[in-house]
C-alpha cells in the first residue's frame, strides 16, 4: 500500500523518475518506429518480390517440356491451386530506338493467365489514374486526365495486359518492358515516371529529336538465340515489336532488366512452338500434281507432330496455402503428369520445383539480415536502456535513504522496501513504454506528412522517390512489434530497478536513518 | 502475564560500532526493566548511546552477541587477542575482561532475538511507536499521509483498505489534539520544526503502540510548547495506559517522568538528582 502513494509522490515531485520515464519513452519510440518503417519496407519488398514469379514455378529451363497444357488442367484440378500460367524464360538483347543495345532477361506470357497467377495487371504502369499519387501534390503525373485522354491511357492498358497493338493493321504481338528497362522513362522526385524523348546523332551532325512515347509508337527490336528441342544452338532471330505498356514491380533487378513478350511470338522466335516433324521425301520419288496432272517431286512427309513447349509453369496457391505444401502438390500433378507423357516430357525426378522463397533466396537473406541488424540494434537500446534506468535508480535510492530507514523503523520487511522500488521500476517501465508505443504509432502514422514536411522545412529529404524505389514510408505498426517493444521497455526498467531495490532492501535501517 | 511483570526489559545489552580494529563500545551492559504504563526518561550526556538503546529497544537494531562484544575491550575498545586465557585485563587500560552473558531484550516475555524477520517488523510497526531526534518525516508526502503511513505498513496492501477511513480519523484526531488540524494537507518542508515534531509523534501513535520510544521529543522545541506537546502524550499515556521510554537532555522535563535512568559510562544507573547536572 505505501508502495503505490510512495511510486505516485516520488513520481510527481521529483524530476529523476521523469527523465528516466522520458527516456525510456524515447527508446521504445526510437525503436518501434525503426522496426516499423524498417519491417514494411523490406515487407514491400518481399511482396514485390514475389509479383511476376507466382508461388511455385515447375521448371525445366532452356528447352521447355511440350504438353503443358494438360500439366496447367491438371494442375488447376487440385484444390490447392488458384491458377497456373506457362511462361517461356530465357535471354535476349534489345535495340532502343536511340540504338543502343542491351542484354535483358525475357519472358513470354500469356498475359491473362499470367495475371491470374502473378497479380500482372496490377503492375502495368502506363494507365488511367483519377487520383494522383501520394508524394504528387502538384498533378504533375502524366497518367492524370488532365494530361492524357483516359481512354487513350485505358487502351494502353488493355494492351499491356494483352500484349497486343494495333497500329491501324490489326492487332500484332508486342512486348511490355519493365519501366527501367528502356532509359526512356525519368523518375521524378514525386516518385512517377516522366518519359524522355529519344534523342539520335544523325549523320549531318545534328540531333535528330523524336517524339516517341513508347507504348504509343515505340518498338524495341529483340534478337534472340534459339534451340532446337534437343537444346541445340539453331539460329540468331531479331524481331522489331511494338511496345503495348510497361511494367512496374517494384523490384528494380525485374523492372531494369525483364522485357515482357507475347508467349505465342517468343515460342514461334525461339522453335518452341507446335510443328510438324518432317522427313524429307526420296529423291526419286514423285507425285502427280492434281492440277496439272504432272508428275512432280514429292514434297517431305510429316511424320509427327512437335507439341509446342515452355520453359516454366507458374503456378499460385489458394489462400492460405503454404509454398511447400503447393510444391509438393505440383510435385505429385508432375508425376502423374510425366506418367502420361512418358519419354515426351522431362521425369518427375528430374523437374525443378520451386517455391517463390527458393527463387527468392537472396532477397529473403537480406531481408533476414536487415532484420538481424534492427533485433541487433533493439538490444542494444535495451542494454542501455538497463544502464540507464540502472542508474538514475541507483542515485534515487542513494537519494531516498533516509525514507528506507524511516519506512524500515515504521515496521515494513525487507520485501516490501524492494518491492517500493520495483514497483518504481514497473510503473515508470510501464507508463514510458506505453507513451513510448503510443508516440511511435503517431510518428508511423504520419511519417509521410512529417517526411515532407521536414522535406520543405529543411531540404533534407532522407528517402528521395527518384533515388529510392519507393514513393511512400511504409505507414504501418505492427502490433505484435509494438507489444514487444512495449515488454522490453518494461523489462529492461525493472531489470534496471531490480539492483537498486536489492540495495535498498539490503541497507542497515540504524544507518539508512543516520545518514546524512 | 502478571501486571507485575515489566513490559520491556533488557539484560546485558552491549552495542560496539566499529572503526577498523578497534571498537567505540556505546553500550556495555545496559539492564532496564520498564513496568507497563510508566513513563522512564532517560538522561545522558551527548554521545552516551541514547539513541542506539533506543534503537536496540525498539527492534531496529540488535544488540553484540557476547562473541562479538567480547573482541574489543569493553572498557577502551582496543581489540582482544582471542587465544582463550593468555590473557585476563586489557593491554591498553587494564580494564579486566569480563565473560558476557548473552544480551536479551523481553517484550511480553518474548525475546526478540527469537522472533523472526517478519515478527520483528510486526513488533515495529504494531507494538512500538518511534519519535526520531531528527523528526524523519517523508518529505514528499503531506501530514496526513505521514501519519497514516504507519497504517499502511502495518496492515498492507489489502488490510489497509479495510483501515483506511479509521486510519485517516484517527490521524486527524491526533492532529487535532497537537493543534494541526488546519495543516492536514502542507508538506513537512512547509512546516516549523516543532510543528514538524508533533507530526512525528502523532505518526508514532497512528497504530496505538503499547510503548513510545521518544528521542529527544522536545529538544527543538521552547520550553512552552514542548510542556504543551507533553501534556497530550501525557494525557494519552495515562488514558490507554501508555509506555513511554523519553529519552532528553533537559532535567525540567524529566521531572515529569515517573521514573528517571541515566546512561553513564555505557551502562544504566538510577538518576540521583544532583545539582552538578546540566
Ligand atoms: N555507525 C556508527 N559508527 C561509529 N560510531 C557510531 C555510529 N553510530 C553511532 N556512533 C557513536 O555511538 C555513540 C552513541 O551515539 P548515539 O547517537 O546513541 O548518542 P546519543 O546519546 O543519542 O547522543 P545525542 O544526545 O547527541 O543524540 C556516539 O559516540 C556516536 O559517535
Ligand atoms: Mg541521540
Amino acid at each position: 500500500m505505501y508502495q503505490s502513494l510512495l511510486n505516485r509522490r516520488y513520481l510527481t515531485s521529483k524530476i529523476m523518475p521523469l527523465l528516466s520515464l522520458v527516456a525510456v519513452m524515447l527508446s521504445t519510440a526510437t525503436i518501434l518506429v525503426t522496426w516499423s518503417v524498417m519491417g514494411g519496407f523490406l515487407k514491400t519488398l518481399m511482396e514485390s518480390g514475389r509479383t511476376l514469379i507466382g508461388d511455385v514455378a515447375i521448371t525445366w529451363p532452356n528447352v521447355g517440356f511440350a504438353y503443358y497444357e494438360d500439366l496447367i488442367e491438371r494442375l488447376e484440378q487440385q484444390p490447392d491451386v488458384e491458377a497456373a500460367a506457362p511462361i517461356i524464360e530465357t535471354f535476349g538483347m534489345i535495340r532502343l530506338p536511340d540504338d543502343q543495345l542491351q542484354a535483358v532477361s525475357i519472358r513470354g506470357v500469356d498475359g491473362p493467365s499470367f495475371d491470374r497467377v502473378t497479380g500482372y495487371a496490377e503492375t502495368l504502369y502506363w494507365r488511367p489514374l483519377d487520383q494522383p499519387t501520394p508524394k504528387d501534390f502538384d498533378r504533375q503525373d502524366l497518367r492524370l486526365p488532365e494530361h492524357t485522354d483516359p481512354d487513350f491511357l485505358a487502351r494502353v492498358e488493355k494492351n499491356g495486359l494483352m500484349l497486343t497493338r494495333d497500329d491501324g493493321l490489326g492487332p500484332e504481338p508486342a512486348v511490355v518492358p519493365g519501366i527501367e528497362v528502356t532509359g526512356l522513362n525519368h523518375r521524378q522526385s514525386w516518385g512517377g515516371y516522366v518519359p524522355l524523348t529519344a534523342m539520335r546523332p544523325t549523320s549531318t551532325g545534328s540531333i535528330d529529336v523524336e517524339n516517341i512515347f513508347m507504348p504509343r509508337n515505340g518498338s524495341l527490336a529483340l534478337t534472340l538465340l534459339a534451340l532446337d528441342s534437343n537444346g541445340r544452338f539453331a539460329d540468331a532471330i531479331t524481331r522489331t515489336f511494338p511496345v503495348a505498356n510497361e511494367f512496374q514491380s517494384g523490384i528494380y533487378d525485374a523492372d531494369s532488366q525483364i522485357v515482357l513478350v507475347r508467349l505465342d511470338a517468343l515460342q514461334s522466335m525461339l522453335n518452341m512452338d507446335r510443328a510438324e516433324r518432317i522427313e524429307p521425301a526420296g529423291p526419286f520419288d514423285t507425285i502427280v500434281d492434281p492440277e496439272t496432272g504432272e508428275q512432280i517431286p514429292a514434297p517431305p512427309r510429316v511424320i509427327g507432330i512437335d507439341p509446342a513447349r515452355v520453359t516454366n509453369v507458374l503456378v499460385r496457391g489458394r489462400e492460405g496455402v503454404e509454398s511447400d505444401a503447393l510444391a509438393a502438390t505440383c510435385q505429385s500433378v508432375y508425376q502423374r503428369f510425366a506418367e502420361a507423357h512418358r519419354g515426351e516430357v522431362p521425369d518427375a525426378f528430374n523437374i525443378v520445383i520451386n517455391t517463390w522463397q527458393e527463387k527468392n533466396r537472396t532477397l529473403i537473406s537480406a531481408v533476414k539480415k536487415e532484420t538481424g541488424l534492427v533485433l541487433f540494434i533493439f538490444g542494444i537500446v535495451c542494454f542501455t536502456n538497463v544502464f540507464l534506468v540502472l542508474s538514475i535508480f541507483w542515485s534515487m535510492v542513494s537519494e531516498k535513504t533516509r525514507d528506507i530507514g524511516i519506512l524500515r523503523a515504521l515496521g515494513a520487511g525487507w520485501a516490501g522496501i524492494a518491492w517500493l522500488w520495483l514497483r518504481y521500476g514497473l510503473v515508470i517501465g510501464t507508463v514510458g513504454s506505453t507513451l513510448g508505443v503510443l508516440l511511435a504509432w503517431v510518428i508511423v502514422h504520419n511519417i509521410n506528412p512529417i517526411h515532407d514536411w521536414i522535406g520543405r522545412t529543411t531540404g533534407i529529404v532522407i528517402w528521395d522517390p527518384s533515388v529510392y524505389y519507393f514513393i511512400e514510408v511504409p505507414n504501418e505498426m505492427s502490433w505484435p512489434h509494438a507489444a514487444v517493444v512495449l515488454l522490453a521497455g518494461v523489462l529492461t526498467c525493472v531489470i534496471g530497478a531490480a539492483i537498486p531495490s536489492v540495495r535498498a532492501a539490503r541497507m542497515d535501517p540504524v544507518k539508512a536513518l543516520r545518514f546524512e | 502475564m502478571s501486571d507485575a511483570s515489566p513490559i520491556l526489559a533488557a539484560r546485558t545489552l552491549h552495542k560496539t560500532y566499529r572503526l577498523g580494529r578497534v571498537g567505540v563500545p556505546v553500550l556495555r551492559g545496559v539492564d532496564l526493566d520498564v513496568q507497563r504504563g510508566e513513563w522512564l526518561a532517560v538522561l545522558g550526556a551527548s554521545g552516551s548511546g541514547k539513541s542506539t538503546l533506543l534503537h536496540l529497544l525498539g527492534g531496529l537494531d540488535r544488540p553484540d552477541s557476547p562473541a562479538q562484544a567480547s573482541r574489543v575491550c569493553r572498557r577502551c575498545g582496543h581489540p582482544r587477542k582471542h587465544s582463550p586465557g593468555t590473557r585476563t585485563s586489557c593491554p591498553e587500560c587494564g580494564e579486566p575482561h569480563h565473560t558476557i552473558t548473552p544480551p536479551q531484550i523481553i517484550y511480553e516475555g518474548r525475546d526478540l532475538s527469537t522472533m523472526s524477520a517478519a515478527q520483528l517488523n510486526h513488533y515495529r510497526s504494531r507494538d512500538i511507536g518511534f519519535v526520531f531526534q531528527f523528526y524523519h518525516l517523508l518529505p514528499e508526502l503531506n501530514i496526513v499521509e505521514n501519519i497514516t503511513i504507519g497504517s499502511m505498513v502495518l496492515h498492507g496492501r489489502f488490510g489497509y483498505m479495510a483501515h483506511r477511513r479509521e486510519a485517516r480519523a484517527r490521524a486527524e484526531a491526533l492532529l487535532d489534539a497537537f493543534g494541526l488540524s488546519h495543516r492536514l494537507r502542507h508538506r513537512p518542508r512547509e512546516l516549523s520544526g516543532g510543528e514538524r515534531q508533533r507530526v512525528a509523534i502523532a505518526r508514532a501513535l497512528i497504530n496505538e503502540p503499547r510503548i513510545l520510544l521518544a528521542d529527544e521529543p522536545t529538544g527543538n522545541l521552547d520550553r512552552k510548547t514542548g510542556h504543551a506537546i507533553l501534556d497530550s502524550i501525557e494525557q494519552l499515556q495515562k488514558s490507554q495506559g501508555l509506555t513511554m521510554i523519553m529519552v532528553t537532555h533537559d532535567p525540567v522535563i524529566a521531572e515529569r517522568a515517573d521514573r528517571v535512568v541515566r546512561l553513564l559510562d555505557g551502562r544504566v544507573v538510577d538518576h540521583l538528582p544532583e545539582p552538578a547536572e546540566t
